[in-house]
């Protein structure tokens, strides 16, 4: 199994140091709160928050003055980052040397009472994002660092609909698990649940919560990943039985037959 | 002629002219179908597009850039109706004839497929979407014929960091980019990895580096120099 080891010092900053919110616009921009005392960073050390959403739209990157004098910049506008859902990185860097070297990082930070629906301080597992699709419904996509549910903001009221609504989440959800974890195990090629930091080892636990078993992905496998495969469906039928998707499915269709 | 963009009914008649094309290669496609209201849809604003004789990427990208600067650029690139027509506009283009017969390639040559991995290989929409999101230090991208798709795009359209990172397209094209000739380099994209190389080092590296530098905020030839002494060949190598 790859390990990673960590020589440069660099601190990873949780979640729950930051408090992002938006501010009403036109246009929507932003505002954040973080406490950084427990670090020990210089008191001249840069910060930057990037923002992004899914799609490869370029990152917009945010100045933030120093640890030891934080400074938001005037322009917070989320202008230029497409969609709704927004995911933040935010950087303290040493710029004392000939290249910037990142000294504590905090990656994929959501909005408080983000799009997604999820506390600040908690990563989304699929952010979901309202997009231009033409005759699709959904899709996902895996462009942005983690995968996204690109839903087509062309539909009426369609981020609710897919947070809330039951047929949509019978008919749509078994398949996103499926499409998600077969791009983790059969495409990438990974089966390592214990990366705290990547966004594959994530849906992997994910994952075993709903193994009937509560096994870990099989980590070797035939050319054909057909252990791998049949993980999945356990995992998709577990998920599917523990929100009981299709009593769910029928009571939504016959209650809305007999109204 | 008015910009289109295809209907359901015409990126699926589109599909099966593809599929006839490929089994008898000398044909012609239908364009007299362009107009037709029951495939295609006029685009609002009314924007008017000609027939240049495109011969590189760039030249597409800039002419097509220019003209569908007018239209909400969310989601234009995954309006698969609208590349599909202007595919169908130059198909004489980005599928040559080349001894009476043409070489059709994978429909997501020329109908954007929803697939991230497939998305990057539309021979028109994407040398717009390279010049839109790097203006600049784009050579490697654009430089090169309209109607083949190329291991460079393949290699590195699919891949983030091209995007975000502004100083990775100026460094590849410092690295692997012959001035004097218009094209990348020879030996960039190795079956098996080389030192420096474009399709395997170069990613690994710049993985490595991100994990330690602000790499968002360093200059094209700042990364070469960070990027280590086994990439330094390549600024002299032809």
């Amino acid at each position: 199994m790859i390990r990673r080891f960590n020589y440069t010092g660099r601190k990873t900053i949780p979640q729950k140091a930051f408090d992002l919110v938006v501010e009403p616009g036109p246009p929507r921009q932003f505002q954040a709160t973080f406490d950084l005392t427990a670090y020990e960073f210089p008191l001249d050390a840069a910060l930057y928050f990037e923002a992004y959403s899914s799609g490869a739209t370029p990152v917009v990157r945010f100045p933030w003055g120093t640890v030891g004098n934080p400074q938001p910049p005037v322009d917070r506008s989320l202008q230029g980052v497409q969609g709704d859902s927004v995911l933040f990185n935010f950087k303290a860097v040493d710029e004392t040397g000939d290249h910037g070297r990142i000294l504590g990082i905090c990656r994929q930070i959501t909005l408080r009472g983000g799009a997604e629906g999820e506390d600040a301080g908690r990563k989304s597992l699929l952010p979901v994002n309202a997009i231009p699709l033409g005759q699709q419904v959904w899709r996902v996509s895996f462009e942005n660092a983690q995968p996204w549910l690109e839903v087509n903001a062309d539909i009426p009221a369609i981020k609710e609909r897919a947070q809330r609504d039951p047929v949509f989440f019978a008919l749509v959800f078994p398949a996103v698990v499926r499409q998600i974890l077969a791009e983790v195990l059969v495409t990438r090629d990974f089966f390592d649940p214990s990366e705290a930091e990547k966004w594959e080892s994530r849906w992997l636990r994910w994952g075993i919560r709903f193994h009937p078993d509560a096994a870990e992905p099989p980590e070797m496998d035939n050319r054909e990943r057909s252990e791998r495969k049949l993980w999945i469906e356990h995992v998709v039928a577990g998920f599917c039985k523990h929100y009981k998707i299709a009593d769910g499915f029928v009571a939504e269709i016959t209650g809305k037959e007999t109204d | 002629m008015r910009l289109r963009r295809l209907n359901e009914a015409g990126v699926m008649w589109f599909r099966a002219q593809l599929a006839a094309l490929r089994a008898n290669p000398g044909q012609n496609l239908e364009l007299e179908r362009l107009e037709d209201p029951e495939l295609t849809v006029p685009v609002e604003p009314i924007i008017q597009v000609e027939k240049p004789d495109f011969e590189t990427k760039r030249d597409a990208a800039v002419y097509l850039g220019s003209k569908l600067k007018p239209l909400d650029s969310a989601g234009l690139f995954d309006d698969a109706g609208l590349w599909a027509w202007l595919a169908l506009l130059y198909f004489d283009l980005v599928c040559r004839k080349r001894s009476g017969r043409r070489k059709v390639l994978a429909d997501p040559h020329y109908i954007v497929d929803p697939d991230f991995r497939r998305r990057y290989r539309h021979l028109l929409a994407t040398p717009v979407r390279v010049l839109w999101t790097i203006p600049k230090y784009n050579a490697l991208f654009l430089d090169a014929p309209l109607d083949t798709h190329g291991e460079m795009m393949e290699q590195l359209m699919s891949r983030l960091y091209v995007m975000r990172i502004p100083a990775v397209a100026e460094a590849a094209e410092l690295l692997y980019f012959d001035r004097e000739t218009g094209k990348r380099k020879r030996g960039v994209f190795p079956t098996t990895p080389q030192r420096g190389d474009l399709r395997s080092r170069f990613p690994i590296r710049l993985r490595q580096l991100g994990l330690t530098y602000d790499l968002a905020a360093v200059s094209g030839a700042q990364l070469v120099d960070l990027l280590g002494t086994e990439f330094q060949r390549w600024l002299t190598r032809s």
